[in-house]
């Protein structure tokens, strides 16, 4: 699979998943070196989308599980899906079981230590950096299942098709929690702003 | 994409397009009615940039979120993982190709048929006949649940409401017919005046009684009971034993002389 972030007319990242049904193939025919392929394509991708909806620590056991469950279950991938859309959707169910599991991690954020540590490497002004962390605490503010919709248009870069096979909804219905999500954020930051 | 339409937009449909928009969800159409709007009416304007704004400030956290990875060894935990789930399956999916292979009848194809169907009549018959002697359905018994303890003499005096009295003769069995399961144990008293020797069968070890020597009073104690579970007692001495039982409602046991 080639990554390429091409620009489109959104600046969002575009993934071409040109090969990933050779190596799906591959991985059914037992070979593992192409798994190790595959993992090693999505890993970042699904990482930071789970990072995004877990505490730090939690989210590398999720996304490790997503590939076991991904690998344990390849055979039923349709080869008409896109893989990515798939894998997302594995990503979004463990997501889900592990915030359903004890309602209070939802409410379980990262600290901004943690946030600031990483970001302390780049060369991003504090104001920035103040921002990055404002928006997302904002995210954080949403209920969950806009939550997850915002962040798989605005932060993964997924069409709204996309979003709707990930959530298995209509696409009318991702549109309208696309835009209730913005308009809660909208709300929020006009009222926090001094 | 939504279909083209001429219609007048209300305020409220303009910030929808622009959310849609923002997105590249808009088809032409849809696209010249928003700049139309948008160059006439200053509220969805402001709209407009309040929401290119955030999204801008999304896209600063998607910049953020890029310099995250996980750990180096995570493919290779990954990989330890399957390994480790593979081994434990191959045992299991051996078991599942044999059952697969006996529901399509491929063991019982080719010049093997007339064995097999001899072998199957058999074990049939002597299940049958098993079950015929017993005359009940016996479920596997998995843990040891019946529990025999001593109980001295002073403390037996208890206030558990008994539900049945018996008293088993010299020679004589009583055999506890469970007739209802039920979560909480079910207890047994047996007392005797005198030393008496006595055995226990119970339906978890069918073939080997167990020996008990009573000189006063013991408890019996049947764990989790369920229905067909039964317990035998015998009285091996020359003193009659008396038998008191306690169940959640006296018609959960069904005592039977023999």
């Amino acid at each position: 699979m080639v990554v390429s972030h091409t620009n489109t007319n959104n600046n969002r990242p575009v993934v071409k998943s040109t090969n990933d049904h050779e190596l799906i193939q591959n991985v059914l025919s037992g070979d593992l070196r192409s798994f190790d392929e595959l993992v090693a394509q999505y890993q970042n991708r699904i990482y930071c989308f789970i990072l995004k909806h877990v505490p730090f620590e939690t989210a590398e056991d999720l996304a490790q599980d997503t590939f076991i469950s991904v690998y344990e279950n390849l055979a039923q991938f349709h080869r008409g899906s896109k893989f990515s859309t798939w894998i997302y959707g594995i990503a979004m169910n463990k997501v889900r079981n592990y915030l359903n599991r004890a309602p209070e991690r939802r409410y379980k954020h990262d600290s901004a230590e943690f946030l600031l540590e990483k970001q302390s490497k780049e060369t991003s002004p504090l104001e920035r950096l103040e921002q990055t962390l404002q928006i997302k605490y904002l995210l954080d503010q949403l209920p969950s299942d806009l939550k997850e919709t915002i962040v798989l248009v605005s932060l993964e870069g997924l069409s709204y098709e996309e979003v709707a096979e990930v959530m298995d909804i209509p696409i009318g219905t991702v549109r309208s929690k696309v835009f209730r999500a913005r308009q809660i954020l909208k709300n929020i930051a006009l009222e926090q702003k001094p | 994409m939504v279909e083209e339409r001429k219609v007048i937009l209300t305020c409220d449909d303009i910030t929808f397009l622009i959310s849609r928009n923002i997105d590249g969800d808009l088809n032409r159409s849809e696209t010249v009615q928003l700049y139309e709007h948008i160059a006439t009416c200053v509220n969805c304007r402001d709209q407009m940039s309040q929401l290119s704004a955030l999204e801008s400030s999304m896209s600063d956290l998607r910049t953020h979120y890029q310099t995250f990875s996980p750990s180096p060894d995570f493919r290779q935990s990954i990989h330890k993982a399957i390994s480790k789930k593979k081994k434990r399956n191959t045992f299991y999916d051996n078991f599942a190709s044999f059952v697969q292979k006996l529901r399509n009848g491929l063991l019982f194809s080719g010049r093997f048929r007339p064995a097999f169907s001899i072998m199957g009549t058999v074990v049939v018959l002597c299940i049958g006949v098993l079950l015929w002697q017993k005359g009940t359905v016996e479920p596997p018994l998995s843990k040891e649940r019946l529990i025999v303890y001593d109980i001295p003499l002073r403390t037996a005096e208890d206030r558990v409401g008994w539900n049945q009295q018996h008293t088993i003769l010299p020679s004589q069995t009583i055999r506890l017919n469970i007739r209802e399961s039920h979560s909480e144990p079910y207890f047994f008293k047996v007392s005797s005046l005198n030393p008496v020797g006595y055995s226990i069968t119970h339906s978890q070890k069918v073939k080997r009684p167990q020996d008990f020597q009573l000189n006063g009073v013991q408890y019996i104690t049947l764990k989790n009971p369920q229905l067909y579970d039964f317990v035998n007692i015998r009285n091996h001495g020359t003193s009659p034993i008396h038998l008191k039982t306690f169940s959640h409602s006296p018609q959960a046991i069904q005592a039977i002389f023999k």
